[in-house]
């Protein structure tokens, strides 16, 4: 019989050895109260003094958790913004650098492979070191010196925040190179395209004639943001083609994974003074991006004697991005030009034919570390063009604009400096990449418009050529003058379209942009895109301005708030007449729930029920449609057509009469057994209005529970200029409502400024986005500040 | 060692604490704030916070509610410390991360109290 001694000797040699095994152990190295990591991050607190190697500068903070950051000098107001961009975002910071020079892997582990994988291939860091080599030494390159050095002085001083002790580690020190890798990375995300590719893998499967009915270059409108007379036409000189033997399918599904979700876009719109009630224009601006916690943007104000300006920054980059100064007011949407191109080369071992000449590639190996996995190899292979990518055997060449050094910084410090429109296009004439339409107006009522961006003029026997196929690399197709990937780019080069000749307009009384076409493809001398987005905000944003405009009242603030909210599905508006003429067809369930859909306005609101029937149709016609064919012939999901091709495939489409595989199939039929598949998740779902289904579901990378923003109910779609898109993650990422009446500008983020989980401005703003409500663009002037930097301590660098 | 029928092994100073509800209260008090100190240190601490406060007391079982007493001691002070950097209702929403630092010290700090029952209870006064 073992006494008490023994028994408690054994509890205790139990309890004291099981705490000092993993995982156990540094659970509680992190959760134990008083000492874990975790808890130093909910009780810490930014201090109210710190020393800066550049002049003073205070950081006041408003209730918003917006900070005004006022200073006499562009560097010390920079290293400020630095310190506090780290001291809110420093681990989204991290992550986006990591990600782009891929070593995502060595902190999170064995679900980031494939895109270390993919990001190593592309060399993202070269590119970030290009960039940085031609910004360095001018005002914008020493704005993002002192950033970086805010940055560290943060990273130095304080504790890290929650997640870096959740996985381990402590961040690296914070350089200029980083800072321009957060700018590549918005540029892949807003150009880094392979329409060429996807569409190639498309015709393979089904044939060119199919390909160029699914996934056509144009889709059928006249709502171009530049609105012209003249009836467009498809761009002629483009082909469908194979993906040159390159047998592509793989590889178009694989670097769909790395393009940036479905439904990236934007809305902005400019209205002149002639059209509104105060005489002066209105300008709004509405990116719809990536929906994460903490947001894409953060927002603040910076104050300097001789400028204040207020907007967002990316987190990582010292200047606001979109925003408003004492001058005017600037605004973004993705222009969609074709600024990748891909080749495809003749290939022996290690070289690669280049016109007469084989060539090695530039070859390295890297090891991709994995935290708590095997570590895995890398090959890089560059050519002339810039990086091969390869998957399963597949190889293609891809020059990126975005691989050679530009000139954005100081573009976009220019606009944060400029006094009114014509030092703001100026700026605009250096916003190397990505290729946007930038709306502007100013405090003079001057309006304007200008496609930005590097934009390449592919020559194929000194011939200009469309980008919309794979060019035979081998045969010196598609050659870019002046482009130097991972170098400087000679700016002055014939290869590059001239910035006055970029689709622009001055002083347009009314211009709308919704990622649509542009201009016309016969009103360009130059071969732009081979593809926009789908026109259905495009086509409600210019019917909505139009009829306001003719309306009796000049356009008020209020007209373009209501603007950005609006909820009218033109797909809806489309469509539904289809549906409900298919009920007949259906069975008596389905014929219930498509008579939901009878006398509905066509807005997706939170509270309506056809809405929800609407919004869930899609989904499972879309899969109806598509669904057994792309199966059958081994297509990625990803490539699917969009609801554009989806809607307006008529009954005799031969893609039902006379498919590429299969039997023929009734339209009618795939309708009716979508309803019976919407009643069926709605039964198993229990939805019973839109915002049921139509939530907020904005996740922290980690995908822990606690780190993601709460759900709420809110009125959009992804084709609403009121955009939300549930299944991507997609949405209004800011919206700015910008005038010049003497009134404040309006603003929401969908979220919070501080990435402190912690904070109470972690998810303080989610609310008031998901119900359309915004607040007064206003900086902190008066107060006791939170932080002073005083001058005297700290590295410059 | 005594000779008066006190409990064997055990020092007359550990014995009289004991025993002496004014002193045993001192003793809590005093290795409570010894444990407390050490658990903002190393979660350790909390095993030896309990094992402190433990031997304060006169049996095994009493060791173990006030070891379990000094567990709470320290989730009270955790939250107050949270509360006052404005953090409580952040970490309530952190479900069971949420929760480990209150599970921890009820369970460590009577665990450590445990150690009482390596020597004999002490049998006189209280």
């Amino acid at each position: 019989m073992p006494t008490r001694r023994t028994l408690v000797a054994a509890l205790l040699a139990g309890g004291v050895g099981a705490s000092v095994v993993e995982p156990l152990r540094s659970g509680l190295d992190r959760f134990a109260p008083l000492s874990g990591d975790v808890w130093d991050a909910a009780t810490d607190s930014v201090p109210e003094t710190v020393a800066t190697p550049y002049g003073k500068a205070t950081v006041r903070y408003d209730d918003q958790g917006v900070p005004t950051i006022a200073a006499d000098d562009e560097d010390s107001l920079y290293f400020a913004v630095g310190y506090v961009h780290a001291a809110d975002r420093l681990f989204q910071m991290d992550l986006i650098r990591r990600r782009m020079r891929g070593e995502l892997s060595a902190a999170v582990g064995e679900q980031t492979v494939e895109s270390d994988l993919f990001h190593r291939q592309m060399d993202f860091a070269a590119a970030a070191e290009a960039n940085w080599e031609l910004l360095s030494g001018t005002s914008a390159g020493e704005a993002v010196a002192a950033h970086a050095a805010g940055v560290n002085a943060f990273r130095r001083r304080r504790s890290d925040p929650l997640e870096f002790r959740l996985l381990g580690y402590e961040p690296e020190p914070w350089t200029p190179v980083d800072s321009m890798l957060i700018q590549k990375q918005i540029s892949w995300g807003l150009t880094g395209d392979f329409t060429s590719l996807r569409r190639a893998t498309i015709a393979d499967a089904f044939g060119a004639e199919t390909a160029d009915r699914i996934a056509p270059r144009r889709y059928d409108h006249d709502a171009a943001i530049l609105r012209s007379r003249r009836p467009d036409v498809s761009f002629a000189d483009g082909t469908a083609g194979s993906a040159g033997g390159s047998g592509a399918g793989d590889l178009a599904g694989w670097l769909a994974g790395f393009e940036w979700p479905d439904g990236v876009g934007s809305n902005s719109w400019v209205v002149g003074g002639e059209h509104t009630e105060s005489g002066l224009p209105l300008l709004a601006n509405d990116p719809h991006l990536t929906l994460l916690a903490p947001p894409v943007w953060y927002e603040m104000h910076h104050e300097l004697p001789d400028h204040s300006v207020s907007g967002v920054t990316f987190p990582g980059q010292p200047f606001v991005v979109i925003g408003e100064n004492d001058a005017g007011a600037w605004g973004f949407t993705n222009a969609g030009l074709d600024v990748l191109d891909v080749y495809d080369y003749e290939i022996d071992g290690e070289q690669y034919r280049y016109g007469d000449e084989w060539r090695s590639f530039d070859t390295r190996t890297e090891t991709v570390a994995v935290s708590g996995g095997r570590d895995r190899e890398v090959t890089v292979r560059k050519t002339v063009h810039g990086p091969l990518l390869e998957r399963r055997g597949q190889r293609v060449g891809v020059a990126w604009t975005g691989l050679t050094a530009g000139r954005t910084a100081r573009a976009v410090r220019g606009l944060n400096r400029s006094d009114g429109r014509d030092e703001a296009v100026a700026a605009l004439s250096m916003f190397d990449q990505p290729t946007q339409n930038a709306v502007y107006a100013d405090r003079d009522g001057n309006t304007h418009y200008h496609v930005t961006g590097l934009v390449p003029i592919r020559r194929t026997d000194g011939e200009a050529v469309a980008g919309d196929r794979i060019f035979d690399g081998s045969a010196q197709e598609g050659e870019w003058a002046g482009y130097e990937p991972y170098g400087q780019p000679d700016f002055e080069s014939d290869g590059w379209i001239p910035f006055e000749d970029k689709p622009h307009a001055d002083d347009p009384a009314l211009l709308a942009t919704a990622n649509q076409r542009v201009v016309a493809d016969a009103a360009s001398e130059y071969y732009l895109s081979d593809g926009y987005s789908a026109p259905w905000r495009g086509q409600r944003l210019y019917d909505r301005l139009d009829e306001l405009v003719a309306a009796d009242t000049p356009l008020t603030p209020a007209d373009s708030r209501a603007l950005q909210l609006d909820s009218y599905d033109r797909r809806a508006a489309l469509f539904v007449p289809e549906i409900l003429a298919a009920r007949p067809a259906m069975t008596d369930r389905a014929r219930s729930l498509a008579d939901e859909l009878v006398d509905w306005d066509f807005r997706m609101v939170r509270d309506s029920r056809a809405a929800l029937v609407f919004a869930l149709f899609l989904d499972h016609y879309r899969q109806r449609v598509f669904g057994p064919l792309f199966d059958a012939a081994g297509l990625d999901r990803e490539l699917v057509p969009n609801d554009w091709i989806l809607l307006h495939l008529d009954a005799d489409d031969p893609w039902f009469r006379d498919p590429p595989i299969g039997e023929p199939r009734e339209r009618e039929s795939l309708l009716a057994a979508a309803v019976a598949d919407t009643a069926a998740e709605i039964d198993a779902e229990g939805y019973e209005r839109y915002g049921d289904y139509n939530r907020t579901e904005i996740d922290h990378p980690f995908d822990l529970g606690f780190l993601n923003y709460p759900e709420y109910p809110t009125d959009g779609s992804p084709a609403t200029l009121r955009n939300v898109r549930v299944e991507s993650g997609v949405g209004s990422s800011y919206r700015l409502l910008a005038r010049f009446d003497g009134e404040r500008s309006l603003s929401v983020l969908p979220g919070g400024n501080d990435g402190d989980y912690f904070s109470d401005h972690y998810a303080n703003q989610l609310r008031a986005w998901a119900d359309g409500e915004y607040s007064p663009l206003t900086p902190s002037l008066t107060g006791s500040p939170s932080i002073r930097f005083r001058p005297g301590g700290g590295d410059s660098a | 060692m005594r000779d008066d029928g006190g409990v064997p092994g055990l020092p007359d100073r550990l014995w009289r604490l004991q025993t002496d509800p004014t002193d045993r209260w001192r003793a809590t008090v005093l290795a409570g704030t010894v444990g407390a100190l050490l658990a903002t240190v190393h979660w350790s601490g909390l095993l030896a916070g309990g094992a402190l406060v433990g031997l304060a007391w006169p049996t095994l079982r009493r060791a173990v509610i006030a070891g379990l007493g000094f567990g709470i001691a320290v989730v009270a002070l955790f939250a107050l410390e949270l509360a006052l950097g404005g953090s409580l209702a952040a970490t309530l929403r952190m479900g069971v991360f949420g929760l480990v630092p209150v599970v921890v010290p009820v369970v460590a700090a009577p665990l450590g109290a445990t150690v009482r029952g390596l020597i004999p209870d002490a049998t006189a006064g209280d």
